[in-house]
């Protein structure tokens, strides 16, 4: 049985300019993206006669838009700052930019999100009650960088409850903890973290848990790690709390005793072509 | 088959087989789908959607994947209408779930478009023909565009398929869910694009027959574009290159790679911005894996797995071809290779101590060498005078790119070889996808009793153990035979264990030890340590800076410059080998070949100790970094090696592999007459420094 598909009439008007007005209140008029060039808006009308009613828009509206699907910035210190390169098949150990530990301290497999439930590029990570991840990046060759995260926290939290930190990978105690630039998330609910480091004398990697309730989580994103260009706080490093301590150096142990130095297989699945 | 909905107009138009240009579905001001009106298959998992018709099950499916991996839901939300499918497979069996389309039964060319939402999945679209067809499988991977919505879809598309519609038996959507956790599809679309293109058979990579985009693999040329992600928009791509280069100048290296060989490689990058097809970018993107020449450096893509047609149960080895040296000269850099041994079928009469004396008429190494823009798997060691990965990987590539490789065949019985080789014709070979035979550099095995690996040369992650055949009980020498070191961490894990107890046995009762470790393939350094600790006291022998600790480090440039390096990261960084417990009176005699990374550390570690002597024909790999991994849509990853190794005395070891004490080629001769040449230098040094 073939369906031939029955396209719905669709009326077409002058609405177009609602279409940009919902893009700009959207902010989607950024640098890093384009915005598509939308066809004109199906109208359709109140009033029981279908006509002289005023035009009643979709109850579900969307944009569109088209990004680079690689992800990163360049110059990016982060291996896999934008979480493009590190949402890899459940079950893979693997040598990627991004790992997840569970609320037991085991790692766990990184789940993402996509779209433009993602502040930049295609992907971003999901956050659960309880993970944490661990970043791989490197450091500048002067040691002055700035730390960039963004997450998109529960409705209704406060910006403070995702916390990012940067510390030396391979593990001296301390961290830099990467605060939020606002309290309160922007009207998309992302919000920004940033923060400046100066003489870093080795590779620096990036914390991130949060003070989450069972069951939320938030989304993370744009993380980057760039030369400083002064216009972040520096901070100076400070003693981890201890409980965070213990599971980050029982993360890096983990990933210090696996590093592969190897020819493992391929990431992706061997499905074959059926 | 049924519910798959053809547009009546869009098959008159796709009847006309013009070459078309596939314009996307678009959306209107309130982000409402509307669906590309040249489509030809329109589905948004609606009412017109039967999913006990149109799921696909094979008849080879597991019984765990037997259950629908995917639920049909409803809501404001669906990107098409008001429908949209939610795939949620069993991940641990590879499930997959497969939704039927009917196409205009004729020759055409199409674009399938998905969009998808939420967690990961691998699409792809598939054609099945009949075994009488001629034809084979079509398999074309979707991957993204960049068209996002601010909902969470993703537009995935493949690139043009040429689908014959009269002959097809299956066409499918392939889903894979990669992470258990399920994600939402809708609007899957094909379009007209493009024109019809016939399937055929080459002879080889050399073969023009293919044509642009095209490559030959296993004798049948393949549409590079069904393989690769579609070519990035002028809008964007200028940046995906310059986030392409970031990453290789931020994380690659190795002194060595980094000034050697990322040159070349940004320039492969700078050249595929002005790219006219999804196959010259792609291709030339993975070119540049190739060209930064590093062990562990690698990209991967569907093209890079395709199941072999024919096979070749022989292995190949460098070695001194003594016995046919008047036949046909050497080569003026490469050594000569040899046939290592053969498995018991499959072998077109080739035999152990055979000659491999070109492929495609030249040297296999300069063949070999000369696949670089069609092989993204040439595997390459660091250090510029080793070929032993090309070796070892000699049968694959002969299979996959070559017209004809010729054989100076030799007999055991007499010693001799002839003086004319025999010319092989690889698409002569039968369809044959029969296991074949391992490579592990290994002739022949030398434990007493049943101690060997199995006559495939099946090693892997197993440990073999015991006396060396033809000694004496008093000689007392013992041997370990293993290749992985990959120890994950675990001091009492597997790895780890065997060679502890394996030593712990050793030092009660040899009086002289082989090590063969001639396929090393590396693993984690704690094993590599480990392996150390029978033959030296402890000691800090060089320190790993890898990943590397400064973005864009090119490495130490004085022997000064390194020597602070170590210092100052001995105490966080550092290899350290040996132990107060070693054995300074056991003779220990290392085999290699081909090894690479953690089995670089090692012989590194070995070497210098008191009573330990490495027989090899050349050097490792000098592969002293890990690696980073990175996935892409499309069943596109990736690996990039970053950063080094100092020695204590300065030096950035990559690119330069552990010499042996001791160089030894296999020499033909021994071949035909049943001796391991390595093996047997190696045994007389032990029973030359037996233990008192």
């Amino acid at each position: 049985m073939l369906n031939s598909r029955r396209l719905a009439p669709r009326s077409f008007g002058s609405a177009t300019a609602v279409g940009l007005a919902l893009l700009v209140a959207l902010g989607l008029a950024s640098a890093g993206c384009v915005s598509e060039e939308l066809k004109p808006v199906p109208l359709t009308t109140t009033g029981s006669s279908g006509s002289g009613g005023a035009p009643v828009p979709p109850a579900y509206k969307r944009t569109v838009e088209k990004r680079n699907p690689f992800g990163g910035r360049v110059g990016n210190l982060m291996v896999d700052g934008d979480f493009e390169h590190s949402i890899i098949r459940e079950g893979s150990g693997a040598q990627i930019g991004w790992l997840a530990f569970n609320g037991d301290g085991m790692f766990t497999y990184l789940r993402g999100e996509t779209g433009g439930l993602c502040r930049t590029g295609l992907r971003c990570a999901i956050l659960q009650s309880g993970h944490s991840f661990y970043g791989k990046g490197t450091s500048a060759a002067d040691g002055g960088m700035v730390g960039e995260v963004w997450a998109k926290v529960p409705a209704g939290k406060l910006c403070g409850v995702v916390r990012p930190a940067l510390f030396y990978c391979n593990l001296s105690g301390f961290e830099v903890s990467i605060p939020p630039v606002k309290d309160e998330p922007d009207d998309r609910g992302w919000c920004q973290y940033r923060v400046a480091v100066t003489g870093a004398s080795r590779r620096m990697c990036m914390w991130i848990d949060a003070t989450l309730d069972p069951g939320e989580r938030a989304l993370v994103d744009s993380v980057a790690l760039l030369p400083t260009d002064g216009t972040a706080p520096v901070r100076g490093p400070a003693p981890m709390a201890p409980e965070r301590e213990a599971r980050v150096r029982a993360a890096s142990r983990w990933v210090r005793d696996r590093m592969p130095f190897g020819r493992p297989p391929p990431l992706e699945p061997a499905l074959g072509p059926e | 088959m049924m519910g798959r909905r053809l547009i009546p107009s869009a098959l008159a138009a796709a009847a006309l087989l013009v070459s078309a240009e596939a314009a996307a579905g678009s959306f209107d001001g309130y982000g409402q789908y509307i669906p590309d009106p040249a489509a030809v298959v329109s589905l948004d998992f609606g009412a017109d959607f039967d999913p006990e018709a149109q799921r696909h099950v094979p008849p080879e499916t597991p019984g765990a994947c037997l259950t629908p991996g995917f639920q049909l839901k409803e809501g404001p939300d669906a990107l098409d209408g008001t429908d949209f499918l939610h795939v949620q497979t069993y991940s641990e069996e590879s499930c997959v779930e497969r939704f039927l389309v009917d196409l205009p039964a004729q020759q055409g060319s199409y674009v399938a478009r998905l969009w998808m939402r939420h967690g990961s999945i691998d699409a792809q679209l598939t054609v099945l023909y009949p075994d009488d067809s001629g034809l084979d499988t079509v398999a074309a991977k979707l991957a993204p565009t960049g068209r996002m919505t601010s909902d969470g879809w993703v537009e995935l598309t493949t690139n043009e398929v040429p689908i014959d519609g009269a002959l097809a038996s299956h066409i499918y959507l392939r889903v894979y869910d990669a992470d258990s956790i399920g994600s939402d599809i809708d609007a899957l679309e094909i379009v007209p694009a493009g024109v019809y293109w016939e399937q055929r058979s080459c002879a080889g990579t050399a073969d023009p027959v293919c044509g642009p985009g095209a490559v030959c693999r296993h004798n049948r040329c393949r549409l590079g574009r069904l393989s690769v992600p579609p070519l990035p928009d002028d809008d964007v791509r200028d940046e995906m290159v310059d986030v392409m280069q970031s990453q290789l100048r931020v994380f690659f290296g190795g002194r060595k790679n980094r000034l050697a060989n990322l040159p070349a490689a940004l320039d492969k990058l700078d050249g595929i911005r002005q790219a006219a097809t999804a196959w010259d970018f792609w291709n030339g993107w993975a070119t540049a894996f190739v060209l930064l020449q590093d062990w562990h450096t690698e990209a991967y893509g569907p093209l890079t797995s395709i199941e072999r047609r024919a096979r070749l149960s022989a292995c190949f080895i460098e070695g001194d071809a003594d016995a046919s040296a008047s036949a046909w000269p050497k080569h003026p850099k490469f050594r000569d290779l040899l046939v290592s041994h053969t498995g018991l079928s499959g072998t077109h009469g080739i035999s152990q101590g055979d000659r491999l004396v070109a492929v495609d008429g030249q040297h296999p190494f300069d063949w070999a060498l000369g696949l670089k823009d069609v092989r993204w798997s040439l595997w390459r060691a660091n250090d510029d005078l080793v070929f032993s990965e090309l070796a070892e990987h000699m049968r694959g590539m002969i299979l996959d790119h070559a017209t004809t490789f010729s054989v100076l065949k030799c007999s055991t019985i007499t010693g001799t070889c002839n003086e004319v080789p025999e010319t092989y014709v690889v698409a002569d070979l039968p369809d044959d996808t029969g296991s074949q035979v391992r490579c592990d550099n290994r002739p022949f095995y030398h434990f007493t009793g049943g101690g060997n690996p199995s006559l495939d040369h099946s090693v892997g992650f197993a440990f073999f153990q015991g006396r060396i055949a033809n000694t004496t009980p008093q000689e007392a020498i013992f041997g370990l035979l293993w290749d992985t070191l990959y120890g994950g961490g675990d001091p009492n894990g597997w790895v780890n264990s065997h060679i502890k107890d394996a030593y712990t046995y050793f030092k009660q009762n040899a009086r002289g030890v082989i090590l063969d470790h001639r396929a090393g393939n590396g693993g984690t350094v704690d094993a590599s340590e480990v392996t150390t600790t029978l033959v030296r006291p402890p000691e800090a022998v060089l320190v790993m800076t890898s990943p590397n600790e400064f973005a864009g480090f090119d490495g130490p440039e004085t022997p000064a410059e390194g020597i602070a390096i170590f210092e100052k990261y001995q105490s966080l960084y550092a290899m350290e080998v040996g132990s107060t417990s070693y054995d300074p009176d056991m003779p220990v005699a290392l085999l290699l070949h081909r090894d690479g990374s953690a089995s670089d550390f090692m012989p590194f570690g070995m070497k210098g100790a008191p009573k330990v002597k490495i027989f090899a024909q050349g050097p490792t790999a000098g592969a002293f970094s890990t690696y980073y991994q990175y996935v892409y849509w499309g069943g596109i990853s990736w690996r990039m090696a970053t950063g080094d190794s100092i020695a204590s005395d300065g030096s950035p070891l990559i690119g330069h592999g552990v010499a042996p004490d001791v160089v030894v080629e296999q020499k033909q001769s021994d071949l035909l007459a049943g001796r391991d040449t390595v093996h047997e230098a190696g045994l007389a040094w032990v029973r030359d420094n037996l233990k008192p």
